[in-house]
């Protein structure tokens, strides 16, 4: 059918008002997130004798997130979260906080340019400003109410950075050999000046970015990304300032064949970091390093099969500040927030994977210029996700989605090793394989709903040759199973058993305060973590629901230096997606 | 020359071709620089790269605000004072003294997937000029997430959070809902407004219920409240896992919690029979072993006739901490109530708690265990109920005491009358004193002293909520070693109501007569000479006169007599004389509708509270108030 020019006017006009029509609401609208979290921790049965640490203890909270969002016409708002907490146990006004969580302006101009001030959530690439998951998140079958608050708390969605600052981004559509081109902006605040306990004032940290993504054509895409991590000297009284920009180019090919779609990604850029000091008698400390990486993605048309093989080099001294930051800081002092300290010596207890995966207070939201340091226990293979310096080596997956999707079973392999040796000529290898299986029974054991099956292993393995001092051995496997039964449409009961174990000896990097690697420090490691879980979910939506679950957890020290512990949980959570 | 020819042709085709492919990349490169739009990145096809979040407008929470606004102005110019005052005899107050909203911000919500979400904030401003730092903003009460299942068992409710309003049975989880035998002249804060300043009282005329909010008869808590109705065979349920502001520790966050469980059938539409369970357990530091727990387990029966109600509850419970196991005792409570309609309706109590049988949060006073009470500072004091043998009235059982007590309600033309007679003794014999509760005074003493405990020139004096009680010593005859006796208490409580119009304009008279004693022997009726060791009477009157429909003027009359013999406390006067206190309370103000939300309350009082043979305890002076409160 031809639309005649007038009438393709009319229609375009009528649709542009219907669209109008169709975002009309009111000024002020609301929603946000509401949670109610009680939580009893006690000692456990076999607990170490213990008459002067807390027994039990029973904390909880109720907080209501409202987002308020202000129009004041159709192409702007200004939001602004408020949190209402309220702690379990204060009563008429006692453990009640208020506070701004989110202040934010948005909008476009002329329906082009779309800019944001304020607290945003910013993402470029793996090498250049991403923030990826924690070492402890991987596994954590039956904690994706934990997981929830962990993540909502620090902000840590879809692998984003909370920054402050403004962004601004738009595109330019092109009639031939360029499809597209999108130009992206930004400049954020990381950190302000502040006074510190030593009487001297930290300089501003910002982060600054751009990129430009061409979308030459269906096939190519060819993106370059640049970011910046840099002090301002004047800002504060330190002699010393940071800069570390970090550029990558990304090329992009896919393909769609009949049955297969290809997918080939190129990454490859450069780092540099300097420290810049204020006296000119001092020089300045300046590392550079480069990367890239090649990844080849396969997936079946019918999604049956999905694999993909790939190579990494990153040199050592690639340094990206907002793509290396861990969300795990473990130079920083962290404890326990529930028995700090156990036994009638009143050791200091460590942290195990049951407080790393239940409390959103370790967790850190600050971009920081250093490497920071991580746990070989959870991870050794790449702390720094795939922006891990000093590796190089191929990766790759196969995943299988057969028997009409109730199964999904996946595999990752990889396999590193150091660019150059630390503190030795020998380098490092690493092996990593991770499995995980998904099966959804429809009518086991005669449950209406059907049952869920979950088995999820991680292995990992580092060696390295030479004499007693230079080698090394580290061996660790995390396994996570869980078993849901749906008893009705909302109504899930589940269980769910958790094993972290690693045995091995390992160098710890120790830095300075530039991030300059001076020295090592050895570990031992030869411990368990495990959980058991079970409990009942019911189930609204994806953010809506409630759990109630008992869990048992613990340590055990396989050598017996340290004393195992052994806790309980009552815990219960309603979320609601306002 | 052909050549030449050919070379020029060539030379033309290729000069052409030349021509053609830079006017053609040109144009290619024009083409392809220039843009044929600009645009946000929102186009519907394949995401265009963004470094930041694309937001998506999800469909928001419907969200109302209800409320109030309550100005408060409070004025005390004290006459005389107690001896340890500062010397600061005027205390001029914008806001109410106790920890109350002045505008209170309801919100109330509604998600998509239906389950609602409350929270009332509490906006305050203490007028005190520049100086002072601004009120934070707060809560309230708390935040509350709510949401109801229907099932084919039945329909489930499921609430977290709180502060919320929880009342199961008398013996486990009830608050105070006595008689309503009352002064209206003092106002709370809780009360409404009403559209008309004269229904206040004629509603009390009409029933005597006032309505005092949520809170009333219920109990605060806070954690998880689950609620089964509709269920198979006629069975119903509710229960709370949670915290108690009862149940409280100086170290907020301690393993404290009370557990409760209310299990009900309807046999038929007369017959109901409940089980109820209440399980509280207090730590009194995390690191320490010392606890202290008690249950209770009752059942309880409903029995409706076309007349009368009947309800008896009979449970068990039983006390312990760290130090000692108090043992398990029985309570029986048994209320007979006729319909309203008779001609003659009666109240009819009959009670016996253990002294083992403890509890804060049900509908009786606990007075054999002190530790029960968390010992907090301040708001935390409220819940310090009279512990020592109280005075109490009708209605209000407290544990370690068994007794009956009878009330009817008359009415003759415009005058209703109701009254009361009670009689109860200790079970077990005691070394405690007595207390009473100031009848009249009571909140004026309290706004004196906040949350005091033994406060006073004699070291005497309790405040908790809007209200004081006083504690009374109790010795042998030698006067000095203190007495281990059984007490037996016995009250008398007179109300009347009167309405009449002059000018076709109401007046309402409100009469409440109070005698209440404690004497060492059994007596059906109150002791009125010296053989009770404590005689306490009190008499207050309202005349409520409304002017117009907007205005209504009000007058209070108020005197309360405590006499003590010999046995109890002696004063300093010279004469070693017992108590001989008087208190008096004189006031008047005005009801003033300023529209159908709104209402100005003005209020004056003279207080004077004295004793000849306890020469400190003289007090006098006057406290005026201005409130204007308007709902919205």
């Amino acid at each position: 059918m031809m639309i005649r020019p007038k009438g393709l006017f009319l229609v375009s006009f009528c649709l542009l008002m219907s669209l109008c029509k169709a975002q009309e609401r009111p000024t002020v609208w609301f929603d946000g997130l509401s949670r109610s979290l009680f939580a009893r921790d006690a000692m456990g049965a076999a607990s170490p004798v213990d008459s002067v640490s807390e027994r039990s203890t029973s904390a909880g909270y109720n907080l209501l997130d409202l987002n308020v969002h202000v129009n004041p016409t159709s192409d702007m708002e200004v939001m602004a979260q408020l949190r209402v907490r309220n702690e379990l146990g204060g009563f008429f006004g006692t453990g009640t906080t208020v506070d701004v969580r989110q202040l934010t302006l948005r909008g476009t101009i002329d329906n082009k340019i779309r800019y944001q001030v304020g607290d945003m959530f910013l993402r470029q690439t793996r090498f250049t400003l991403f923030n990826s998951a924690s070492d402890a998140e991987v596994l954590s079958a039956g904690f994706q109410p934990y997981r929830d608050v962990i993540d909502y708390e620090n902000f840590y969605g879809d692998n984003r950075w909370r920054l402050q600052g403004l962004q601004t981004d738009f595109s330019l559509q092109f009639a031939r050999f360029i499809r597209t081109l999108a130009m992206d902006a930004f400049i954020t605040r990381p950190r302000g000046s502040v006074l510190t306990s030593s009487g001297t004032y930290l300089s501003d940290r910002l982060l600054g970015g751009a990129s430009v993504v061409a979308d030459i054509t269906k096939q190519w895409q060819l993106g370059l990304h640049h970011v910046n991590l840099f002090e301002v000297p004047n800002s504060g009284t330190l002699d010393v300032a940071v800069r570390n920009p970090v550029h990558c180019a990304v090329v992009h090919h896919q393909q769609s064949g009949e049955r297969w779609i290809h997918e080939t990604t190129l990454h490859a850029g450069t780092s540099n970091r300097a420290w810049v000091f204020a006296a000119e008698d001092q020089n300045d400390l300046t590392s550079s390093g480069a990367f890239w990486e090649l990844d080849s993605r396969h997936e079946s048309r019918d999604s049956l099969w999905n694999w993909n093989v790939g190579y990494r080099y990153v040199e050592p001294e690639f340094r990206s500040a907002a793509a290396q930051t861990r969300r795990l800081d473990w130079s920083s002092a962290m404890q326990p927030s529930i028995f700090a300290t156990y036994t009638n010596d009143q050791l200091a207890r460590r942290l195990s994977v049951f407080d790393l995966l239940v409390d959103p207070l370790l967790y850190n939201q600050a971009l920081a210029p250093q490497l920071m340091q991580f746990n070989p226990f959870l991870s050794n293979v790449s702390p720094y996700s795939d922006a891990t310096p000093n590796r190089m080596g191929v990766f790759g997956s196969l995943e299988w989605g057969g028997m009409k999707k109730a199964v999904n079973a996946a595999l990752n392999l990889t396999a590193l090793s150091e660019v150059i040796g630390q503190g030795t000529e020998n380098r490092r290898r690493f092996g990593r394989a991770e499995c995980r299986v998904h099966w959804a029974a429809p009518n086991l054991l005669n449950i209406e709903k059907g049952v869920d099956v979950t088995f999820h292993s991680k292995a990992e393995l580092t060696r390295r040759d030479g004499n007693e001092l230079e080698e090394l051995d580290l061996r660790s496997i995390q396994s996570s199973m869980e078993l849901k039964a749906g008893l009705s449409d909302a109504l899930t009961i589940l269980a769910s058993a958790s094993n972290w174990t690693a045995s091995g000896e390992e160098f710890l990097s120790i830095r300075d305060a530039y991030g300059n690697l001076f020295n090592f420090e050895a570990v031992q490691v030869d411990r368990s973590d495990w959980i058991f879980a079970s409990g009942l979910s019911y189930e609204w939506s994806k953010h809506t629901y409630a759990s109630i679950q008992y869990q048992w957890w613990g340590a055990n020290d396989r050598d017996g230096a340290i004393s195992d512990f052994q806790y309980q949980r009552l815990f219960f959570i309603l979320t609601i997606d306002l | 020359m052909g050549a030449v020819f050919c070379d020029y042709r060539l030379l033309c085709v290729s000069f052409s071709v030349k021509r053609m492919l830079t006017y053609s990349m040109v144009y290619a490169l024009a083409c392809m620089l220039m843009p044929f739009g600009l645009a946000a990145q929102e186009s519907p096809g394949e995401p265009i790269f963004t470094s930041n979040v694309i937001p998506e407008k999800s469909p928001a929470s419907s969200i109302e605000f209800s409320g109030f606004y309550r100005f408060y102005l409070y004025g005390r110019n004290q006459h005389e004072t107690f001896p340890n005052n500062s010397g600061k005899t005027l205390a001029l107050i914008a806001g109410d003294l106790y920890r109350e909203p002045m505008l209170l911000l309801k919100l109330k919500g509604l998600s998509r997937e239906r389950i609602r979400f409350s929270a009332d904030f509490m906006i305050n401003s203490i007028y005190k000029g520049s100086s002072q730092a601004n009120q934070s903003l707060t809560l309230d009460l708390g935040l509350n997430l709510e949401t109801t299942f229907l099932t084919d068992y039945g329909r489930f409710r499921l609430r977290s959070g709180g502060v919320a309003w929880y009342r199961q049975s008398r013996l486990t989880v009830w608050g105070n809902r006595s008689l309503n035998r009352m002064s209206l002249f003092e106002r709370r804060p809780q009360t409404a407004v009403d559209a008309e300043a004269g229904q206040r009282y004629e509603r009390y005329y009409a029933n005597g219920l006032i309505d005092e909010g949520v809170r009333y008869g219920s109990r605060a808590f806070q954690g998880i409240f689950l609620e089964g109705k509709r269920l198979p065979m006629n069975f119903s349920f509710k229960g709370v896992i949670g915290k108690s502001n009862f149940n409280r520790s100086v170290e907020e966050g301690n393993d404290n919690f009370t557990a409760c469980a209310h299990l009900q059938n309807e046999l038929n539409d007369s017959l109901k029979i409940s089980y109820n369970f209440l399980q509280s357990f207090r730590r009194e530091s995390p690191v320490s072993a010392d606890y202290q727990q008690y249950s209770i387990s009752t059942g309880e029966v409903v029995y409706r006739s076309k007349h009368w109600t009947a309800q008896l509850e009979a449970g068990w419970g039983r006390f312990a901490n760290s130090h000692y196991d108090l043992g398990g005792g029985e309570a029986v409570l048994f209320n007979l109530r006729t319909n309203k309609n008779l001609r003659v309706p009666l109240t009819f109590q009959l009670y016996r708690i253990s002294p083992q049988f403890v509890n804060v949060t049900g509908n009786f006073l606990n007075t054999t265990v002190l530790e029960v009470f968390p010992n907090i500072a301040g708001v935390g004091a409220t819940i310090r109920t009279p512990y020592q043998g109280p005075m109490v009235g009708l209605q209000s059982p407290a544990n370690n005491r068994q007794g009956a007590s009878l009330n009817f309600e008359w009415t003759a033309g415009r005058l209703k009358l109701n009254a009361g007679m009670g009689c109860f003794a200790e079970i077990d014999s005691t070394d405690n004193g007595l207390t009473y509760l100031h009848n009249v005074n009571g909140q004026m003493l309290a706004r004196l002293y906040l949350f005091g405990q033994r406060w006073g020139p004699y070291n005497a004096l309790n405040s908790n909520y809007r209200g004081t009680y006083e504690e009374v010593n109790i010795f042998e005859e030698d006067g000095i070693t203190p007495a281990r006796l059984r007490k037996f208490f016995s009250v008398a409580e007179v109300q009347a109501k009167w309405k009449s119009a002059f000018e076709r304009r109401n007046i309402y008279v409100f009469a409440l007569g109070r005698v209440n004693t404690c004497q060492p022997e059994f007596n059906p009726v109150p002791v009125l000479d010296d053989r009770a060791l404590l005689r306490q009477y009190s008499s207050e009157i309202d005349v409520c006169f409304e002017w117009n429909s907007r205005t209504v003027l009000v007058m209070n009359y108020g005197v309360e007599r405590i006499r003590g013999n010999q046995r109890t406390d002696v004063g300093d006067s010279g004469d070693l004389l017992a108590r001989k206190q008087t208190s008096r309370l004189l006031g008047w103000g005005m009801d003033w509708s300023l529209s159908k939300r709104a209402t100005l309350f003005l209020r004056h009082a003279h207080y004077r509270y004295s004793d000849p043979n306890f020469l400190e305890n003289n007090l006098s002076g006057t406290e005026s108030t201005l409130e204007i409160k308007m709902m919205f």
